[in-house]
């Protein structure tokens, strides 16, 4: 099994935050760390959006974040400490738009340990020097336990004290030193920096140094050889708050502004604090603290100069607030140190008479801007409940407490709604759906209308020139940039173009330039021309791009993808088909060769374009039955299909408003909807959105259950569980005892203790669902003596994994009936999936072991596990045999069951004989093998196996709890996974982790990874220099457009549909390999793209595949003196049993119908009389058989000499036309064969066919039969004159209509049918000489067992005696 | 193994001692041993920040408390040390 990793959402958690100047420019900036990931966001200051700038995965986890300075400098760096056992310096590069790794110091182990520093960063103020450290640091808080380490009393634990030092770099030794070291408060938690020094230009202090050491409810200032100050931290006045309870600081952050500075620090509750120190130079007269506002607890706070405030939260969306005030003239109670006796240091080990505040809205701050995130992702579930969609949708549990919201996410992006009321009343704006009469505003003052018969040039003054179209003719189509018109006349007026012009495309004119040089035109005969502009050779023929059905829209756009180029647009002309299939192919600046040619099925409508702004950058707008937006996001093109419900609007909505309507869309791939968003009403009417409800002590739970209609988004229903009960699970169960009726079952438990764990009681609550599902009606409550923390329907009963036991009950009238218990389970039962009468229990910390229940004994057993533990945290069935599983540590594995042993069990009836093996490793006597494995590194939630498009093929989908939703996805080829793969080793070596983490201990972090390749790793490959790109790609035999072709198809493919067909083809070459290699290439693709494949119309999709094919290799320069062709046979089987076969040249196709030959096409040989028609027509003879003397078919792909350019492609002298064939599967077809004619012109048809049958009743393989029937044709020589029968090239291809039998039964089948035609004859009827060969079966093998048992018996009695070199010869027997 | 060798391993081991706390060595006690296994893992829980928000859900506390109180924890996360017999 191999998978491919795929990240569909990153995660959203921001885990650090730093703000700076870190692209060099005033503007500031943040730097996020979102655990896995590095942001750079960027408030704007006008309207107040945060937008990402770039994103990189750094491919480790970070563990600390922080901004230096140098001395002097204008510009942030930013130091990261990650589990890499490294140290970086990263610069943000604006012109690249990329982080820049400037030192990377190695200074220990990798991975997260307590003595590999990391953990903790500080910066020298000044820019000097940066501190790393597993402590905190330069002053650092210190506790040495060695002492209490070696006293048994505890007398040391108790008097462990925490010290604050300092530590100091002396820049003339190099070396640090530790300064001063003091005890302090035992329950410190955080340092907080205060500035200090002077300034070099004033003799005025900054401040008077130091830091503030935040406490468990107190906040205390200290500095070297000076008093200390100490306020306590003010509480909530909240009568429901536990009092005992102590309050911490969990993030500060200080702000300098001219002369003064001021902390805010924010509590554990979410409430921030305003404190400020007076001081007089380098005195401290006096600490303040204050109560500022309350916004969600967050990881880490920053001011910004432009006076922002962002709060990056633990939990749920960020937020960007504005200052309004700073808090300085309000009635808030201020509590100083100078009100206390010596400063509140009179006994430092008693705590300072409470303070208190009242929590009120928000009053200093204003919120401007919210950045979604779904941290944490509890639960998840794939299904598809909107109505008219056709993609599921993932309904995630997010949040916590009372911030928690349900959320629908779809594949898509989103757009914002746009007022329609504000069209801008300009009139030159306007244009119409008919191309025929546009409207363009050209220069500043001046308007251009074309409409049918001419151009209208209206200037500011009304003044009006008029060109008009010659008498006959009617302008067809147009097309203008801000300075040139071109139109294309019904007569064909643009020289050169063979057919009607259908649409038009010029470039925006370049800057500083008076026009643009290329002209795209696409004409009825399905091409697109680029034409110059050039006023030198104005209309001349640039190059030429054929297609596989007419164009409906051209648009010629320049957008920046740095994955072709990194600095400069790159012009790219987009051609929308008739067909609904958009090609992009990328147009050279230089000489107007088109090159790089993608296709896309975009709808079932013809495509229109229309060039629109991106935030502010070029995209392209693409219509088809559904919209699609191309623009360039993070410097690389992104093409995502948009969410719109109304098609018509859309179309009429980008075009009929201004084009910035579209400015206002997000960088978001998915779409988010709150829903179901929890509103209570608290004792004291605080939203318990921003300040959260009263901490209560550990086992007080308050819980409910609530019903939520996903579609309205909208709560239906709450129940309320009361008496400190808390649900952990729940399932909807058909009970098979009251006729499968759909039941709720609530895994409840009451007073629950999460360490150690323990409960009163726990409870299976059954509910009756009553009005459609909207109510629930309470049946009776099932006591259980543990937490029911999985509950599933199992065989319309309950199955329920309560603490350490598997249980199975069934309903009853008064409650759960118990039926059995299996009791062996390690720790507590966290998962189950079922699938027939097997259940795969996942455990706390023992990994997934499989159970199998047994009616007939009514056992529960366990037959296999997993042969090493692990922390699960979410499990899902992949197939009969094989579990997927994530583990707490951020790992996916999956893990298979021996088949042979499934069987085994399963043919088990009672399940005797697994209840007496033998355990092995203390487990069940059967292990699971790892297939696959991967770190994730974000803890998994949930998994599931769905397919992200109906029909389309399925893929492992999991959430991670900071946000991560991505997608494993099977490799479709053993080719695929040895190119991936190959890819991604290049990878690791060429684009190193930003935190310097080698990527393959990443990703194998807990446990070697295997089986997976990481797609976000193989993605950034675009991202790479051209150099380096070219250079993997040389490695790798394929082209950087290959390459990148190839990755886009594979996250494109895991959405998209699975295509059940098969195809098959032989391409016979000649005149050299070229066509029939490109051919081999292309051709099954371009079938699969075809529109008229996607409808199921076979045959003209196969004949759009052949004449496409061949139209493009024409177009393209490779061919252009290129003389070579190829005859090519094809077979299209699809899964509604239906063979298509197509042919162009003198190769075949041939079934084999229960021994019969049945030629499916037709060998085109000139001599035919239709064939010899048409060359004559074409103007070209036919002698010697041979089309003017020379080739030997009539049709073929390539051979371009006899293909005369303007004409209608089938009417071409040697055409690539193919004719096709149908036919339907019946249950008597045995097999095809596709083979050139260097097999044909030995055998017949029919004696291929014997032949094949002949070697399948000698049980031969169905390749060696091919190497046989070659073998067979070669000629012995070449001696002899008989005209080269037997020296051609020969390609043969046995296609097994397996009509729903595996492999091996085919072959079975086969031979039998062989022997029962072509061998004895049949005098009796089968199934009688079937009971009668059974029947002699039968009386053998007991002859056997007679036999055996008389053996040994002679051996059983004289054991004792059996001479000692005998027994060797006894253990043979 | 030459005696040269078995010098430079030992001396490499002391080093690997000093510099990495936590290392076994053939007279650990089950207790040593345990209190390395906590502080390890707190550390592990404190370092790795999806951990330490898993713990904080489930505990309902902010993440700050949560490494905090890891912290706090690993002073003497397996009670005091067993009395000697000498």
């Amino acid at each position: 099994m191999h998978l491919y990793n795929l990240t569909l959402q990153p995660p959203t958690a921001i885990t650090h935050a730093i703000a700076g100047n870190f692209s060099g420019s005033r503007q500031q900036e943040i730097i996020v760390s979102r655990g896995t990931r590095l942001e750079l966001l960027r408030p704007d200051v006008q309207s107040g959006k945060v937008l990402t700038v770039i994103a990189s995965d750094v491919f480790g986890c970070i563990r600390s974040l922080a901004a230096f300075r140098l001395t002097g400098g204008t510009k942030d760096y930013a130091v990261v400490g990650s589990d890499s056992g490294r140290i970086i310096i990263l610069d943000y590069d604006p012109k690249t738009s990329s982080f820049v790794k400037i030192h990377q110091e190695t200074f220990g182990k990798s991975g997260a340990r307590r003595i590999v520093p990391g953990q903790y960063l500080a910066t020298d103020p000044k820019g000097r020097s940066v501190m790393i450290s597993a402590n905190p640091t330069y002053a650092a808080l210190e506790v040495d336990y060695s002492e209490s380490d070696q006293d048994p009393t505890g007398e040391a634990f108790n008097n462990a004290e925490k010290m604050l030092t300092y530590y100091e770099l002396d820049l003339g030794l190099n070396h640090v030193i530790r300064k001063w070291s003091e005890p302090t408060d035992p329950r410190a938690n955080m340092l907080v920096q205060v500035p200090g020094g002077q300034l070099a230009s004033s003799d005025r202090y900054d401040g008077p140094s130091g830091v503030l050491v935040c406490c468990e409810d107190h906040i205390i200032y200290r500095h070297m050889d000076a008093p200390q100050h100490r306020v306590p931290i003010p509480r909530r006045d909240h009568p429901l708050q536990d009092p005992d309870r102590g309050l911490i600081i969990t993030a500060a952050v200080m702000h300098k502004m001219k002369g003064a500075f001021f902390f805010l620090l924010q509590s554990e509750e979410g409430d921030l604090y305003k404190v400020t120190i007076e001081h007089e130079e380098q005195d401290v007269k006096s600490l303040k603290i204050k109560y500022f506002d309350t916004v969600p607890v967050a990881s880490s706070l920053c001011i910004l100069k432009s006076g922002f405030l962002f709060v990056a939260s633990e939990f749920g969306n960020h937020y960007l607030y504005q200052f309004q005030k700073l808090g300085d003239d309000d009635n808030e109670p201020e509590f100083s140190s100078a009100s206390y006796a010596s400063f509140g240091m009179a006994d430092p080990t008693s705590p300072l008479p409470r303070a208190y505040f009242r929590p009120r809205a928000l009053d200093n701050l204003t919120l401007v801007d919210e950045i979604e995130s779904l941290c944490p992702i509890i639960d998840s579930k794939v299904m598809n409940l909107l109505p008219n969609s056709d993609t599921p949708q993932i309904f995630t549990a997010c949040g916590r407490g009372a911030r928690s919201t349900l959320r629908t996410l779809r594949h898509g992006l989103e757009v914002e709604e746009v007022v329609s009321s504000d069209l801008p009343s300009i009139p030159n704006a306007v244009w119409t759906t008919k191309l025929k009469e546009d409207v363009q505003q050209i220069g500043p003052d001046a308007l251009l209308q074309v409409h049918p018969h001419g151009i209208r040039h209206v200037l500011a003054d009304r003044h009006v020139t008029e060109w008009r179209v010659p008498q006959g003719g009617t302008i067809v189509c147009a097309t203008t940039n801000k300075r040139q018109v071109v139109v294309a006349l019904s007569t064909a007026e643009l020289k050169g173009m063979g057919s009607t012009v259908l649409a038009l495309s010029i470039a925006e004119v370049p800057e500083g330039r008076q026009r643009t040089p290329y002209l795209a035109v696409g004409c009825e005969d399905q091409t697109v021309r680029i034409v110059s502009l050039d006023p030198e050779s104005t209309l001349e023929t640039i190059s030429l791009q054929a297609l596989t059905a007419p164009p409906s829209a051209i648009c010629i756009a320049d957008m920046l993808d740095a994955g072709i180029n990194k600095s400069q647009p790159t012009t790219f002309v987009n051609i929308g088909l008739q067909n609904g299939v958009l090609l992009r192919t990328v147009l050279d600046p230089v000489n107007g060769q088109l090159t790089d040619t993608r296709t896309r099925f975009l709808g079932t409508r013809p495509i229109r374009l229309v060039r629109v702004q991106v935030q502010r950058n070029p995209g392209i707008l693409a219509l088809s039955s559904r919209p699609w937006l191309n623009y360039t996001y993070q410097n690389f093109i992104h093409f995502t299909p948009l969410i719109f419900e109304n098609l018509d609007y859309a179309w009429s909505f980008s075009t009929e408003l201004c084009p910035e309507g579209l400015i206002g869309i997000t960088g978001s791939l998915l779409r988010l909807r709150q829903a179901g968003k929890t509103i209570d009403d608290e004792v004291v009417n605080l939203p318990p959105e921003i300040f959260g409800r009263p901490k209560a002590p550990a086992g007080t739970w308050a819980s409910c259950i609530r019903i939520i209609n996903p579609v309205e988004a909208k709560t239906v229903n709450v129940i309320p569980l009361d008496h400190n009960e808390a649900a952990f699970s729940i399932a909807v169960v058909p009970f098979a005892a009251r006729g499968g009726e759909l039941h709720l079952v609530v895994g409840t438990a009451q007073d629950t203790f999460l360490s150690p764990r323990s409960c009163t009681s726990g409870f299976l609550r059954t509910y009756r669902f009553m009005k459609d599902g909207q109510n629930l009606e309470l049946l009776h409550k099932t006591e259980t003596n543990d937490v029911p923390l999985a509950v599933m329907a199992f065989q319309g009963r309950l199955v329920a994994g309560v603490g350490k036991s598997l249980r199975l009950y069934d309903m009853g009238k008064k409650k759960l009936l118990r039926k059995v218990e299996n009791k062996n389970f390690g720790s507590a039962i966290v998962t189950l999936s079922t699938q027939g009468s097997r259940i795969l229990v996942g455990d706390m910390q023992e990994s997934i072991s499989f159970a199998v229940y047994k009616p007939p004994e009514n056992r529960l057993l366990v037959f296999a596990d997993d042969s090493q533990p692990r922390w699960i945290s979410a499990a899902t069935m992949v197939d009969y045999n094989t579990v997927v599983a994530g583990d707490r540590f951020g790992n996916v594995f999956v893990n298979r069951l021996d088949p042979k042993i499934s069987d085994q069990v399963d043919d088990d009836p009672t399940g005797a004989g697994i209840l007496h093996e033998k355990g092995i490793l203390a487990g069940a006597p059967h292990k699971t093998d790892m297939l696959a494995h991967f770190h994730v590194g974000d803890l998994v939630t949930s998994i599931h196996k769905v397919a992200l498009v109906a029909g389309g093929r399925e893929v492992l989908l999991y959430t991670g709890l900071h946000g991560t939703i991505g997608i494993l996805v099977p490799f479709a080829s053993k080719e695929d996974v040895d190119l991936i793969s190959t890819l991604e080793q290049h990878m690791r070596t060429e684009q190193g982790s930003l935190v310097g983490r080698d990527h393959l201990s990443w990703r194998g972090y807990y446990v070697p990874v295997k089986g997976v390749v990481d797609g976000d790793l193989c993605e950034t490959f675009a991202q790479l220099p051209a150099n380096k790109q070219s250079a993997i790609a040389g490695e790798l035999d394929r082209t950087v457009g290959e390459l990148l072709k190839k990755l886009e198809q594979l996250r494109v493919t895991a959405s998209g549909p699975h295509d059940p067909n098969a195809f098959f083809a032989v391409y016979d070459g000649h005149g050299g390999d070229a066509t029939a290699k490109y051919a081999g290439l292309r051709l099954h693709h371009r079938l699969a793209d075809d529109y008229e494949y996607r409808c199921q119309r076979y045959p003209s999709a196969l004949r759009n595949a052949f004449l496409g094919t061949d139209a493009e290799m024409r177009s393209m320069k490779e061919f252009a003196r290129d003389r070579s062709g190829c005859a090519a046979v094809a077979a299209l089987v699809t899964c509604d049993n239906e063979i298509y076969a197509a042919n162009a040249g003198d190769s075949r196709i041939v079934l084999s119908v229960a021994g019969m030959a049945k030629e499916l096409s037709f060998d085109h040989k000139p001599g035919h009389p239709r064939e010899y028609s048409r060359i004559k027509a074409a103007g070209h003879g036919v002698t010697d058989g041979r089309v003017d003397g020379k080739l030997a078919m009539s049709r073929s792909l390539g051979d371009f000499v006899y293909k005369d350019l303007g004409h209608d492609p089938t009417l071409h002298a040697v055409t690539s036309d193919p004719e096709i064939k149908n036919h339907r599967i019946s249950c008597e077809d045995e097999f095809l064969v596709l083979a050139c004619d260097g097999i044909w012109d030995c055998l017949s048809s029919q004696d291929v066919i014997d032949t094949i049958r002949f070697l399948l009743s000698r049980q031969i393989g169905l390749q060696k039969i091919c190497e046989e029937i070659c073998d067979l044709c070669l000629a012995p020589d070449t001696f002899d004159g008989d005209a080269g029968v037997g020296t051609d090239n020969m390609t043969i291809m046995i296609v097994a209509l397996l009509n729903g039998k595996s492999e091996k039964e085919w072959h079975w089948w086969m031979s039998e049918r062989i022997l029962r035609r072509n061998g004895l004859p049949q005098i009796y009827n089968p199934a009688r000489l079937e009971r009668a060969r059974a029947m002699r079966e039968a009386r053998e093998r007991e002859r056997e067992r007679q036999q055996a048992a008389k053996f040994y018996e002679m051996f059983a009695e004289p054991r004792g005696r059996v001479p000692a070199d005998d027994v060797d010869r006894m253990q043979v027997v | 193994m030459s005696s040269e060798l078995r010098y430079t391993a030992n001396t490499q081991l002391e080093h690997l001692h000093a510099r990495y706390t936590g290392t076994g060595h053939a007279d650990l006690t089950k207790y040593e041993w345990l209190t390395h296994q906590h502080r390890d893992t707190l550390a592990s829980i404190v370092g790795h920040p999806s951990l330490a928000s898993y713990l904080a859900l489930a505990d309902g506390e902010a993440v700050g408390r949560i490494k905090f109180e890891m912290t706090e924890r690993m002073l003497q996360p397996c009670g005091p040390p067993p009395a000697k017999d000498d």
